[in-house]
């Protein structure tokens, strides 16, 4: 998808009242970044070193705010934020997709169990493998 | 560490990803995590050791050092916690609450503890949602 059809499909992405606000609070943010950042080069200049620490770190508070500013600007406020976050949910309770009915199904499992028909051994060591998953604790410290 | 993460920017219009697309990875909430006790961990100090110092003592070394790490470590927590808030779908009004929290003392870990809570009841699908937890800003 290029640009071009999201702007069409988004004509209000930059102009909508939310962006302008947007735009509104980056347009106090960064000249006051600048402010804070010529601030601290006077303090260091007159010689307390510790000015110097800060000198480079509102410019940095300045590009996060960019940063931020357009992520927020290129939200979907359908996909983000509480009235996204309902969306995906009444979504995601009315309809079970394609991709659940895969996981549930999976077209590899037909192809396993007609090799298992005519094969006892693969059979055999099949069930063992499906036996250790069964009784061993997934090896990952994470949760999920 | 961004391809791993199922996040809300992922979506495709009418798919089937949306189910899954309320729940986050959990490194996206263990890098908060860390950020977030670290930077309160050395706010506390600052605030309640190094200033003491400086301003009793007259010895400001404590609270230089200690300032000057919280200082560039804050950017850190900043970049985690903005990525976490919005993967949890957090409204943006409490998104500011849990940056700006990394500022206050003790703050930090209020947060944390909020949206570790939150990471829960995302994590069980049909659970409370972000709504739920730490309330709707927006007032739809």
């Amino acid at each position: 998808m290029t640009p071009d059809t999201i702007g069409a499909m988004r004509p209000q992405l930059w102009w909508s009242r939310r962006a302008l606000l947007l735009h509104g609070v980056l347009l106090i943010w960064i000249p006051g970044c600048v402010l804070a950042c010529w601030w601290q080069v006077k303090v260091a200049l007159s010689g307390d070193k510790l000015g110097w620490v800060y000198t480079f770190m509102w410019p940095c508070f300045a590009l996060f705010g960019t940063v931020v500013w357009w992520n927020l600007i290129h939200d979907d406020p359908d996909t983000v934020g509480a009235r996204g976050l309902r969306r995906l949910q009444r979504e995601a309770a009315t309809a079970p997709g394609p991709l659940e009915e895969l996981v549930q199904k999976p077209p590899v499992a037909d192809a396993i169990a007609r090799a298992e028909e005519h094969d006892a051994e693969l059979a055999s060591y099949n069930a063992y493998l499906a036996a250790l998953a069964a009784g061993s604790e997934a090896k990952t410290w994470r949760r999920r | 560490m961004e391809g791993n993460a199922v996040g809300g920017e992922s979506v495709v219009e009418g798919s089937s990803l949306v189910a899954r697309d309320v729940a986050v990875n959990h490194s996206v909430l263990v890098r908060y995590r860390v950020m977030a006790y670290t930077t309160a961990v050395l706010l506390i100090v600052l605030v309640f050791v190094g200033l003491p110092l400086q301003a009793w003592a007259h010895d400001s070394i404590v609270a230089k050092v200690v300032g000057t790490i919280h200082g560039y470590l804050y950017l850190v927590y900043l970049v985690v916690a903005f990525d976490l808030t919005r993967k949890l779908h957090v409204p943006l009004g409490r998104m500011l609450l849990v940056l700006l929290a990394g500022t206050v003392p003790f703050c930090a870990i209020v947060a944390e503890r909020k949206l570790t809570k939150l990471y829960e009841h995302s994590a069980v699908p049909g659970s409370p949602s972000a709504v739920d937890v730490v309330g709707d800003q927006s007032g739809r």
